[in-house]
């Protein structure tokens, strides 16, 4: 009772007795040694193998019949001994390794037989004896990740060959191995010849074999469209999972004291019920979005077929469609709620001196902001200027905004008037004012000084609808306005001194500019 | 020094001419070489043959096209090119003058 061993030579299965394969491997390493030094190597091996399947089929009576070992050594004998190729007869004959095991080298071949593209994974996985799909699926992540996984590619498709003869393709799988090995993948191999070989003989046919890599490279882009899909899917819908449902606290403003969430901010923005509806339509078409994403990619990459696919997409199209037209009601109602400007202006005092002060108070602000957490000032201490509160702050039902813009005009009579004016947005002319008037900006006019603070404040229920507040400062003619013991106004550019700004903008640090 | 030997030697000097010859009537594959070979008793082993090709080839003396066996693998066609021709002619010519040499050497040591 005898193993066999299934092999293909040249693409043609066989099926061997163990010694008969053990007498045929030795020989073809022995070609190897024997013609290493030759140019022609490859060709020649690969000449020899198809004699060889010639041989083997001469007297044949099917794929399925055993070769033993006399047949061999019958073929061995017409082929003559590896002595006989060699270029050089004097050459002393080249050692026969005895046995396959005691070798140890071990090849980088690309493996053209299970390719998809120049068979450069399909090599490494071989090489180190891992499935080729972490070797695909790496260089995929490579690309994605640095985009150095194409020019790894190219250059070992360039710089590597290809196994072409069963030796090389047993040097690229690595010795030693056992015969165990050998035989479960040559069986692998026998039963991929099997299911491609319609491929190969067209491979042969050809010549060229144009048409089939084009099929290929056709292939692997189908198939790198098809991770991209699946991955793109698989991100969008993780992503917008997190910001649903864990709605993470990344945006940097302030809401209680805390960064907020993308959810908290759009609360501030859009009216209660419309809010919903753009967290509806979001993940509507989000959802939608990923899961067509994730469904094309897994067809493209398995290329399956199923009668409920056509209802899947039709079901996500609909409902990326109610998404998009909630989002769309949501968008004009809340554009026309900017529609109308409202502005309502208080003068808050006149003063009859030479100059005016501007007394900027930045902690008035955090102060009004902070009056919850006044604790925090308790023993004297006060908050720097440069108090960094960025530019949106929300607390106890309240939106903080930071800054405030500061007009000057020439005084029709001798007097300084200092209007504060407030700005708001709204569906209706009634709304916007009502807007305008609930801000509050925390300013007086003490003799010549204006104190005011860097922001103000109104509460959230109203939304953010482009509130704004500005300081007009109507200055006599020939009359100053100071600001940290100079004159800001008529304040003259240095470059252009004919020309003065009468337009300033106050930032929530307390920092004066003018434009 | 064997006898073997050196008709072994002999045979291999001359079949490189004697595959241009054969593929000088047309083209042919390996195995089709190697059965004229055969029949005309130059050929002891056929690992000889292979190498030999593959060096013509890379010479630029032969050149080749696969073709598509119905029984078996498939098979390279091997073609003279116009160096090939050249090639040959030459060594029809240098075959023709041992031949003569040989021949003459023997008449002389005769008489």
């Amino acid at each position: 009772m005898n193993k066999t061993v299934s092999i293909h030579i040249q693409g043609f299965p066989f099926i061997l007795e163990e010694q008969a394969f053990q007498v045929l491997q030795n020989y073809l390493q022995a070609l190897i040694n024997v013609l290493s030094n030759e140019p022609g190597a490859e060709e020649i091996l690969q000449d020899v193998e198809l004699r060889i399947v010639e041989l083997l089929q001469q007297n044949q009576l099917g794929a399925s019949q055993v070769i033993l070992q006399t047949r061999i050594d019958e073929v061995i004998e017409v082929l003559g001994s590896p002595e006989n190729f060699s270029d050089n007869p004097i050459e002393p004959q080249a050692p026969v390794p005895t046995a396959l095991q005691d070798r140890s080298d071990k090849r980088f071949f690309r493996d053209t037989d299970t390719s998809i593209l120049g068979g450069v994974a399909s090599g490494v996985a071989a090489y180190f004896h891992i499935d080729v799909v972490f070797i695909r699926v790496a260089f995929v992540l490579f690309t994605m990740v640095f985009g150095s996984g194409i020019p790894i590619y190219i250059l070992l498709w360039i710089i590597t060959p290809s196994a072409k003869t069963a030796s090389e393709k047993l040097q690229m799988k690595g010795l030693p191995v056992n015969i165990e090995s050998i035989k479960t993948e040559f069986k692998e191999a026998t039963e991929r010849v099997e299911k491609n070989a319609k491929k190969w003989s067209n491979h042969f046919k050809t010549g060229s074999g144009m048409s089939d890599s084009l099929r290929r490279i056709v292939l692997v882009i189908k198939k790198a469209i098809g991770i991209f899909l699946v991955l793109l899917g698989l991100i969008l819908l993780i992503g917008l999972s997190i910001f649903i449902f864990v709605d993470p606290q990344l945006v940097p403003a302030q809401i209680n004291g805390e960064y907020t969430s993308l959810g908290e901010l759009s609360s501030l923005f859009f009216e209660d019920g419309q809010n919903e509806l753009l967290n509806i339509g979001i993940g509507l078409i989000g959802y939608a979005t990923s899961l067509v994403s994730m469904l094309t990619g897994f067809r493209l990459l398995f290329s399956f077929d199923a009668n409920w696919l056509r209802a899947g997409y039709f079901g996500l199209g609909f409902a990326g469609i109610c998404g998009l037209v909630f989002l769309t009601y949501v968008g004009i109602s809340t554009g026309q709620s900017f529609a109308i400007e409202g502005e309502l202006s208080k003068e808050i005092g006149t003063y009859a001196g030479d100059s005016l002060c501007l007394n900027i108070l930045p902690e008035l602000h955090i102060q009004n902001f902070k009056t919850q957490r006044n604790a925090t000032y308790n023993f004297g201490f006060r908050p720097d200027n440069q108090n960094d509160h960025g530019i949106l702050m929300a607390q106890d039902g309240r939106i903080f905004i930071s800054g405030i813009g500061i007009n000057y005009i020439e005084a029709s009579d001798s007097l300084y008037h200092v209007k504060i004016l407030k700005k708001a947005h709204g569906r209706s002319f009634f709304k916007a004012n009502r807007r305008a008037s609930a801000i509050d900006f925390p300013c007086v006019l003490q003799q010549n000084t204006i104190q005011f603070a860097t922001g103000f404040s109104y509460p959230a229920k109203d939304r953010m609808r482009d509130q704004e507040v500005e300081l007009q400062i109507s200055v006599p003619r020939g009359k100053k306005v100071i600001w940290n013991g100079k004159a800001v106004y008529p304040f003259a550019f240095v470059e252009s001194p004919e020309r003065s700004s009468d337009r300033a903008y106050v930032s929530g640090d307390g920092e004066y500019s003018a434009w | 020094m064997n006898v073997e030997n050196t008709q072994a030697q002999m045979r291999k000097g001359v079949l490189e001419y004697c595959i241009l010859g054969i593929l000088h009537q047309g083209e042919a594959y390996p195995s089709e070489i190697l059965d004229k070979l055969r029949t005309a008793q130059l050929l002891v082993v056929e690992g000889t043959v292979y190498p030999l090709l593959t060096r013509l080839k890379n010479l630029e003396v032969l050149t080749y096209r696969w073709e598509e066996s119905t029984s078996g693998p498939p098979r390279k066609y091997y073609k003279m090119t116009q160096k090939g021709q050249e090639f040959y002619l030459e060594l029809a010519r240098t075959w023709q003058e041992l031949h003569q040499a040989v021949t003459l050497l023997n008449q002389i040591s005769k008489s």
